[in-house]
């Protein structure tokens, strides 16, 4: 099993036209064949991805046609709340923002809105969700990993496919991989991904990549304590930076000395996580617990 | 993007925030000019992005013309953290009896807007430690409902100010959520506000930091940079959607994400390396931005090789391998080049670099950083 998509899932794609929208639109429908829509504004009716995939005006349409359950979204960063927007509106449970640079008002107006309704914010800036074997949503590479029952929640972007990459040539298999995006301000947590591997049956323990930025890690690390069962590793990158050299694209008016991986470390060390210092110890650190 | 006093209260005030009389100068004969439009007594300000000015006596009381020239004479030779001061705000002096510090800023945590009154004047919220509980009100703003009155007199209740200042305090700290929404702000700060004998209130100084990401729609802060912090190189790299951080060591590191760039400092420190600069490169980096990019980080004379960690989803990595390959030729120095790339068309820009530019790329970090340690330390 896996959470969020799987073999059955109904993904559709808005912004399937743009040059990622349509790059990455293909690496989905090769590798889980259920892309079940696309949504284009003034190409409803037209087909794409070689005449397989229908496109539509409207997200609202494309569901009442595909009934789908899961949406990527693609556009450009001022164009995101309103897909967002259209998307929350739709009444679609899963919702996949790759945009990235995409302003904090917008994200935190999005956080609001979809507060209480069923359905759940991965990003923007996410590297989306890749249950091995079953589904992409998202931007991953495909061809190096396979199934199993590790479960891997991202806050960092390319570094998550060398970890997927190093897990694979180590037989390591991945129930689902999340990638929450490297914003400061994200839509879903690690909080609330951990509760989702907590109870799904496939998934036997949990990996958490992060990076300085904000203090997800740390209400994780307290997460972890009060309410996860299962066993929990992390590899949180930055240990050797200086909090005031800020890289990123984000704006982060929110980082602090507070937020240094150094103390995210020594948090979730504290709530019993596995921490690999180096990403060539991760091989090892699972391994040994596998066993 | 922080913004700079006098910027701040340029906005402020056409927003209508009651704001003490102030010009900007930036000579001692501009300031005693401006003290003379003013009236005395005045004070003169460091305009300055760098915190700390007040301990390096960046604030000066000035009752006459003597003190004034002085004063603006002493600020402008200072330099914080190596950068010169090159305005000096001439204001007003007023009577301080009670002091207020109103704010609006994204919580860490829940990323959620959070406003914040402290009858504690002098604190900030960069500065977190300092704002003491029985003193502050903290309120998590839903975005969809904003700030209202009954919030804010909520605050007033709690931290015991008395009943006649709550409308103005009310009525101050709504305009500052409108100022922090209209701006897609992602902090704004009254610190402080004060009431003087008659109950009469000013805003002494404020604070604004606008989302770089939402420079498209908020334009007219696009020319707010300041070129004494922001170098020529930095406002390069952000003509191509790049992002350039200066630091102090020798090794320029060239990447595409941030967790990547951070994974390859922490596996330099190992070695003692320490980084130059780091470039990341925009998702949608062309071989061209790519080739400007290598350029930018040629040119710093610091720089004594460059670290390039690249792993190509969005891009083809020959597009990337043919990028480096020209702009290491049109760049006039030799600076040699150590790349560890992954992704689609790692074979065709591996054979690319190795004909064309001489530079063998691996897939292996580990090796690459190596070989960085290797002649660095030759």
């Amino acid at each position: 099993m896996s959470i969020l998509v799987d073999q059955n899932s109904r993904i559709i794609i808005q912004g399937i036209n743009g040059r990622a929208g349509s790059f990455f639109a293909k690496r989905m429908q090769a590798y889980g064949n259920n892309i079940v829509g696309g949504v284009a504004p003034a190409h409803g009716g037209d087909w794409t991805l070689e005449g397989k995939v229908p496109l539509f005006d409207t997200v609202q349409e494309c569901i009442q046609s595909t009934d789908a359950d899961t949406t990527v979204i693609f556009v450009p960063a001022h164009s995101a709340a309103d897909a967002c927007f259209e998307a929350i509106d739709a009444g679609i449970s899963n919702i996949i923002c790759i945009s990235s640079k995409v302003p904090m008002k917008d994200i935190s107006i999005i956080k609001s809105s979809i507060k209480d309704r069923d359905a759940i914010l991965i990003g923007p800036s996410a590297t989306g969700v890749f249950s091995p074997g079953k589904a992409l949503a998202g931007i991953f590479p495909v061809n190096k990993a396979i199934e199993g029952n590790l479960g891997v929640i991202s806050r960092v972007g390319a570094l998550s496919y060398d970890v997927l990459q190093l897990l694979y040539e180590n037989n390591i298999g991945v129930s689902t991989a999340v990638g929450l995006g490297d914003n400061c301000m994200t839509g879903a947590s690690f909080v609330d991904i951990l509760d989702l591997f907590e109870i799904d049956a496939h998934t036997d323990r949990i990996l958490i990549l992060g990076q300085p930025g904000n203090i997800q890690e740390e209400l994780a690390a307290s997460h972890i304590l009060e309410s996860i069962t299962k066993p929990v590793y992390a590899y949180i990158v930055g240990k050797s930076i200086d909090p005031e050299n800020i890289i990123g694209h984000t704006d982060m008016s929110m980082f602090d000395a507070q937020h240094r991986s150094l103390n995210k470390i020594q948090f979730l060390a504290n709530s019993g996580v596995q921490i690999a210092n180096r990403i060539e110890e991760l091989p090892l650190l699972l391994k040994n617990k596998a066993g | 993007m922080k913004l700079h006093e006098f910027q701040t209260k340029a906005i402020f005030r056409r927003e209508g925030f009651p704001l003490p009389e102030s010009i900007l100068s930036s000579s001692p004969t501009q300031a005693i000019q401006a003290a003379s439009e003013i009236g005395y007594p005045v004070i003169l300000k460091a305009q300055s992005l760098v915190s700390g000015r007040g301990k390096a006596g960046g604030i000066r009381l000035s009752r006459n013309d003597e003190e004034t020239e002085k004063a603006a004479s002493d600020i402008l030779n200072i330099k914080l953290k190596n950068i010169s001061i090159q305005h000096v705000l001439v204001e007003k002096a007023i009577n301080i009896e009670e002091e207020l510090f109103i704010g609006v800023h994204y919580e860490a945590g829940s990323g959620s807007p959070t406003f914040v009154l402290s009858t504690e004047g002098g604190i900030s919220l960069e500065d977190k430690k300092t704002l003491s509980p029985s003193f502050s009100f903290i309120h998590t703003i839903d975005p969809l409902i904003g700030i209202h009155a009954y919030i804010v007199r909520q605050g007033c209740a709690k931290l015991r100010i008395d009943p006649n200042k709550w409308k103005v305090i009310e009525q101050t700290s709504i305009k500052l959520w409108s100022v922090f929404e209209k701006f897609d702000a992602t902090l704004a700060e009254i610190n402080s506000m004060v009431f003087d004998k008659n109950g009469h209130a000013t805003v002494l100084d404020g604070k604004l930091m606008i989302d770089n990401n939402a420079l498209f729609r908020q334009r007219e802060f696009a020319g707010f940079l300041d070129p004494a912090i922001t170098s020529f190189a930095q406002a390069e790299a952000r003509k191509f959607d790049h992002k350039l951080v200066r630091m102090e060591g020798n090794v320029a590191v060239l990447s595409n994400d941030q967790g990547l760039a951070s994974a390859t400092i922490d596996e330099m420190s190992r070695f003692g390396l320490k980084p130059a600069s780091v470039l990341l490169l925009d998702n949608n980096a062309t071989s061209s931005s790519v080739s400007a990019a290598c350029r930018l980080l040629e040119n710093d004379s610091s720089v004594k090789a460059v670290l390039v960690n690249i792993y190509c989803n969005h891009s083809m990595c020959s597009d990337i391998a043919r990028g480096i390959i020209n702009g290491h030729e049109e760049s006039t120095f030799e600076t040699p080049y150590f790349i560890r790339l992954e992704g689609s068309d790692y074979d065709c820009a591996s054979a690319l670099l190795v004909e064309q530019a001489n530079i063998t790329p691996t897939k292996d970090l580990l090796q690459v950083v190596q070989s960085v340690s290797l002649f660095i330390n030759q």
